[in-house]
């Protein structure tokens, strides 16, 4: 489907892009919030990065997906917004004391919607790398060459960045929920 | 966490852009983006038709004063009408240079 409407845009038929901004939007936005954690800022890297697409639609040779393509662009504009903001952000792995990795998740036992807050707020407080590799991989089922083609990374660099921030969104979890379970008790 | 139960809880990471007009943003931003490129052109277009009205006006009045007799200077003319072919091709040329960067810069 993504093919023939390249070609219609390609055509001049402009409003067939309407179809890409629909079909990609939410995953741009959600990869773009991995990088630049602001709701704002990551709406407007999301339109930027559609603009840009159309833009170099003409240099797309098809050799990969479109949405590899696509999101490698949003993943390179929501980058250089961070750069320009000059933010870093915590490396978890100092910052949090090593829990137990047996204990029962309660997440398991909560409701979706309060699930579905914890799991985005601690992907909120991870390092850009980890919260954007974590989603490629495991939301958008990307394998790991394709979040190379992505990312820029080499195939090493996702695979150790995979592993750590499966420890630390497992880490953070428990740690947040353990807090919470405190203040209710 | 089993790799089974976080692929599973990762599917709740989806977010969803709030804004309800975006893709009519989206698409208004590429048709702004259309138009101004269309108008760049155009102007580029207008532009090197002026300069080659300007070349063509430059050359033929640098003849003409060459070849009128000009006495107001007196025995400093031929080197007022020198200075004169020398400024055109000042202009002449870092208006050329100008002209090429912006029109290959695209």
């Amino acid at each position: 489907m993504d093919d023939l409407y390249i070609k219609k845009v390609l055509k001049g038929d402009t409003e067939a892009f309407r179809y890409f901004v629909g079909q990609y939007k939410n995953m741009a936005f959600t990869i773009s919030m991995s990088v630049v954690k602001d709701e704002f800022l990551a709406t407007d890297v999301v339109q930027e990065s559609f603009v840009k697409a159309f833009q170099n639609l003409k240099n797309f040779k098809g050799k990969s997906k479109f949405s590899t393509w696509f999101y490698r662009i949003v993943i390179n504009e929501s980058l250089k917004i961070v750069r320009k903001k000059g933010e870093k952000y915590l490396d978890m792995e100092t910052h949090f004391p090593n829990y137990p990795e047996n204990e029962p998740s309660a997440l398991a036992l909560m409701k979706e919607d309060e699930r579905r807050f914890y799991i985005n707020e601690t992907l909120n407080r991870l390092p850009a790398s980890e919260s954007l590799v974590l989603r490629l991989f495991y939301l958008n089922e990307n394998s790991i060459a394709e979040i190379c083609e992505m990312t820029g990374w080499t195939e090493s660099k996702v695979k150790v960045t995979l592993h750590r921030a499966r420890k630390n969104m497992e880490r953070h979890l428990l740690k947040r929920l353990k807090s919470e379970a405190k203040t209710l008790i | 966490m089993e790799e089974k139960q976080l692929k599973e809880w990762m599917q709740e990471s989806k977010l969803e852009i709030q804004l309800p007009d975006f893709d009519d943003n989206v698409m208004e931003a590429i048709h702004e983006k259309q138009a101004a490129e269309k108008s760049f052109w155009k102007n580029i277009r207008w532009s090197w038709f002026f300069f080659i009205v300007g070349l063509g006006l430059g050359l033929i009045l640098t003849d003409l004063f060459a070849s009128f007799e000009i006495k107001i200077l007196g025995d400093k003319s031929n080197l007022a009408i020198l200075g004169f072919e020398i400024l055109v091709i000042l202009i002449l040329a870092t208006q050329f240079d100008k002209l090429i960067r912006v029109t290959f810069r695209r």
